[in-house]
């Protein structure tokens, strides 16, 4: 679906809505659970986006891509649920459950661990470097995107993804030994 | 990043699963918005009820005064023709070229439309939802940095972690009142940016939206800051409270001259950007200067704290607008059209063939930061 001339239009209908949940839902659902690891909050949260979408569509203005624009609102609004949580609940940690996939030559060098233990490894980095290694690894967003999305300079992304792919090899390594 | 992508990536990709964001999600996105819908049409009528109304009156205000004059028609055959209405034939005048770009009009005043926060989710640097400060053991943290501020206790900027570079602000909390000894529990306030920047943190005294407030500043890389300001409610007495941060530089001032600051937030990547965050009827609401002054990417706005001006910056020229006292408006104080043409230099200035472009802009900024060091 072409989506830029979404920012010369005041509203989407619900057909152009449901497009673009078929094609960003999954995106926005994976973002929410990584940085809130509660699907049931992922759920709530990737709903709530796109009901603001429908209400400030608007406000997009062009300047980053649509998938950009709504994680940045995904990430606002795992934030704002984090935030409370943090402040006045205790935050049930949710269990990563990944598909099983044959892993590749490499993973099998590195110590033959599964697609599981390896999503695993990602999700209990540290908040910053597992935000810029999935928006790199999920979402494919290039180091401008993320730098646009996080509001950080683009040599501090590369810095993070960096060391974010380190660490995830360093104890993948560790597994082989 | 020139970097090859590592081979566990492709593993790795999709393993979250597919097909999340399911089919019953999707209905009930939908079905939250029609929801919503009656009461927007409802509103929507009397608002459309309301604009027809204003136009019928426009309409018969305009249609009055021709009713006035009595016109009385002439008689058959008696019509001649008016010489007069045929237009003379110009006279030949110089050919002007017109400008290579053409300078649309300024308006003189422009209205501000202050949004609200809620609206503008993802678009702006801001945080506005309440916080309250959670209490965390001391000794859970490593300090780096005591920042006093008088009698209300310290500020503690520490990291969770030996090999963490993420600065946070906590609040110590005192036994007794005013100038007690601190108890073994802060108040944990939130992220201020980052190891490196550790001395460029500030805490000061703010009345930001007329509220005392403690205003913590810092520094999260090149072109990245952090501004939280808490407060206190008596609701929730000693409790350190937040509902208003900012990624961006700001400027606290009181821009509209009505007794009250706001923040005028400032934004440059590829573009330069103002934002004005104003409290309205108890609400915290923007007004984005960019938008307002038609100088949305790839043109600029910045904001000059000393004189007060915002300048809409565009490829040929410069406005400059004033905030107007007590309203929510710009007005345009100096309409300075200076044109950056290759071709041409700046105005006053005499062009030597010899001389280059560069060091013609060089010499001609060095003159004017020599005008406004003499200001």
């Amino acid at each position: 679906m072409d989506t830029q001339y979404l920012k010369h239009v005041d509203s989407v209908d619900g057909s152009e809505l449901r497009l673009l949940m078929d094609q960003y839902g999954d995106d926005v659902w994976k973002y929410a659970y990584v940085l809130t690891k509660d699907r049931e909050q992922a759920k709530d949260i990737a709903q709530e986006v796109f009901i603001k979408v429908h209400n400030s569509i608007h406000f997009f203005r062009g300047q980053s891509s649509l998938k950009t624009w709504l994680l940045t609102i995904t990430r606002n609004l795992s934030f704002n649920y984090l935030k409370s949580s943090y402040f006045r609940r205790i935050l049930l940690f949710g269990t990563v459950k990944p598909r099983q996939t044959n892993p590749s030559a490499e993973l099998a060098y590195l110590g033959k661990q599964s697609v599981s233990e390896l999503w695993d490894i990602i999700l209990k980095s540290s908040d910053k470097l597992r935000e810029v290694l999935v928006l790199d690894l999920e979402h494919e967003l290039s180091v401008q995107e993320i730098a646009t999305l996080l509001n950080l300079p683009t040599g501090t992304v590369k810095s993070r993804l960096h060391r974010a792919r380190k660490e995830v090899e360093e104890k993948l390594k560790g597994w082989g030994q | 990043m020139n970097e090859k992508k590592p081979e566990w990536y492709n593993d790795a990709k999709g393993g979250l699963g597919h097909a999340l964001f399911d089919e019953q999600m999707k209905k009930d996105v939908i079905r939250r918005i029609q929801d919503q819908q009656p009461k927007r049409s409802k509103y929507g009528f009397w608002t459309a009820a309301a604009i027809a109304v204003a136009i019928c009156i426009v309409a018969f205000l305009l249609v009055i005064p021709s009713l006035t004059k009595d016109v009385v028609p002439s008689p058959a055959g008696t019509q001649t023709p008016d010489i007069e209405s045929t237009p003379p034939t110009p006279e030949p005048t110089d050919t002007i070229p017109p400008s290579e770009t053409p300078i649309a009009t300024p308006d003189d005043q422009v209205q501000l439309a202050y949004m609200d926060l809620a609206n503008t989710i993802g678009n702006y640097p801001v945080e506005f939802n309440r916080i309250e400060a959670n209490r965390i053991a001391k000794s859970s943290v490593i300090v780096k940095r005591v920042i006093e501020y008088g009698d209300q206790g310290n500020f503690l900027i520490y990291t969770k972690d030996e090999k963490d570079t993420q600065l946070y602000s906590g609040m110590e909390i005192l036994t007794g009142g005013q100038g007690s000894e601190p108890k073994p529990d802060i108040y944990e306030l939130g992220t201020v940016g980052e190891l490196p920047y550790l001395n460029d943190i500030e805490v000061k005294g703010s009345n930001l939206f007329g509220q005392y407030q403690i205003h913590i500043y810092g520094v999260c890389g090149a072109n990245c800051v952090t501004n939280n300001w808490i407060h206190f409610d008596e609701a929730t007495p000693v409790v350190p409270i937040s509902d208003f941060r900012l990624n961006a530089h700001v400027f606290e001032m009181d821009i509209d001259e009505d007794g009250t600051m706001e923040a005028i937030a400032s934004e440059s990547s590829t573009i330069s950007k103002i934002e004005i965050y104003k409290k309205i009827n108890g609400q915290i609401k923007i007004a984005d200067l960019n938008i307002a002054l038609n100088a949305e990417h790839p043109n600029s706005v910045i904001f000059d704290n000393e004189k007060r001006i915002f300048k809409a910056i565009f490829p040929n020229y410069n406005l400059s607008y004033q905030y107007k006292k007590g309203e929510d408006t710009l007005e345009l104080v100096d309409n300075s059209q200076v044109t950056t043409d290759q071709d041409r230099l700046m105005t006053g200035a005499v062009y030597e063939e010899k001389d280059s472009i560069e060091s013609k802009w060089t010499e001609w900024k060095s003159t004017l930061n020599g005008i406004r060091t003499l200001k």
